[in-house]
């Protein structure tokens, strides 16, 4: 899937699965944070444009797949 | 060998061809290496991190792709066994497919660091490994033991919640959104719980270490790191009884603690 199609899009987490491998966070710190353990924190489930693709890169790195994007029409 | 061991026996489990182990190994290594580029904010640094990305979304491609042929045909392989089963039903092909990649990612690099340091651990113990090679009995305890001596897992992280300014440990002030490595290797150490811990002493007296963790964080693969060092370990005091360590290089993660290459002759 490519980044362009989110142009509006949705962030949602699956706490319960993450393993706070820490991809995300660094894949785009600024949508994308983590609690004391580690473990996966949304600061914005509705991020701006600008940050569409390391959003789409922060997703496709999990290796657990708990972030999931959606384009909102 | 000891790289090649725990991922073969996943790649096994998984029913992957043998064609595809080193792809395995290679992906597993890459996917490692996120964390230690996380730390590294030089150019190097940062390949290592989408180097890293790049490999997940691979691995993920590879055993979807396994999956859904295994749906067309049974085997008799985890994967099948995973397609045949009930719990399937109740779980997306993403999380099955996640599920798999965390197999091949969890397995692939303590468990052969874990080897890699018994085979430094007893050329620097050779009494140890006399005892052991003549009393195969004492292997189980053995290994735990080489674990807590020097266990690959060294290091966990906690992270400093923002607005938790103030935050003090041992009187050295933590600022908000610090990353602390907590150094769990040392408890394995600790004086108050093991008499001259730096010593490795297969026979003193059993009790738990933190090398696979505790609590909810335990290492789910415990019981298949257990039984791999220990057929590879009685294997291998029949076939090279008193090996010597040559070289070594430890590399340049602490993350997963171990070996790189470790040389030995008989």
């Amino acid at each position: 899937v490519s980044e362009e199609e989110y142009n509006v899009m949705r962030v949602w987490i699956d706490r319960g699965k993450c393993i706070a491998s820490g991809a995300c966070a660094i894949a785009c710190p600024e949508v994308f944070g983590q609690d004391e353990d580690g473990i996966v924190t949304l600061f914005a489930p509705d991020p701006p444009t600008e940050y569409a693709e390391s959003v789409v890169e922060a997703a496709n790195a999990c290796p657990a797949s708990v972030i999931t994007v959606e384009p909102v029409i | 060998m000891v790289r090649a061991i725990p991922t073969v026996v996943i790649a096994k489990l998984l029913g992957i061809p043998e064609a595809d182990h080193r792809d395995f190994i290679e992906w597993s290594e890459r996917m490692v290496a996120i964390a230690e580029g996380a730390m590294d904010p030089s150019p190097h640094g940062q390949e290592l991190v989408r180097y890293g990305m790049a490999a997940t979304v691979e691995l993920n491609e590879y055993l979807r792709t396994n999956y859904q042929a295994r749906r067309e045909a049974l085997d008799d392989d985890l994967i099948s066994r995973l397609v045949s089963s009930s719990v399937s039903d109740r779980m997306s092909e993403r999380d099955i497919v996640a599920a798999f990649t965390q197999l091949v990612f969890a397995g692939n690099e303590t468990t052969p660091k874990l080897m890699g340091t018994a085979l430094f651990a007893l050329a620097q113990f050779p009494d140890q490994r006399e005892l052991l090679r003549n009393d195969r009995s004492l292997i189980p305890q053995g290994l735990e033991e080489i674990h807590r001596w020097m266990s690959p897992a060294q290091v966990n992280w906690r992270i400093v919640q923002p607005g938790r300014s103030g935050s003090e440990i041992a009187g050295v002030e933590v600022p908000e959104g610090s990353t602390l490595l907590c150094l769990q290797g040392i408890a394995n150490r600790d004086p108050s719980r093991w008499d001259d811990p730096d010593r490795l002493d297969i026979q003193r007296k059993q009790q738990p270490h933190l090398g696979f963790g505790f609590g909810m964080h335990s290492c789910l693969g415990l019981n298949l790191a257990r039984l791999e060092t220990q057929v590879w370990l009685s294997r291998l005091l029949d076939e090279i009884p008193d090996w010597r360590v040559v070289d070594v290089d430890w590399g340049p993660s602490w993350v997963a603690r171990g070996p790189v290459r470790i040389d030995i002759t008989g």
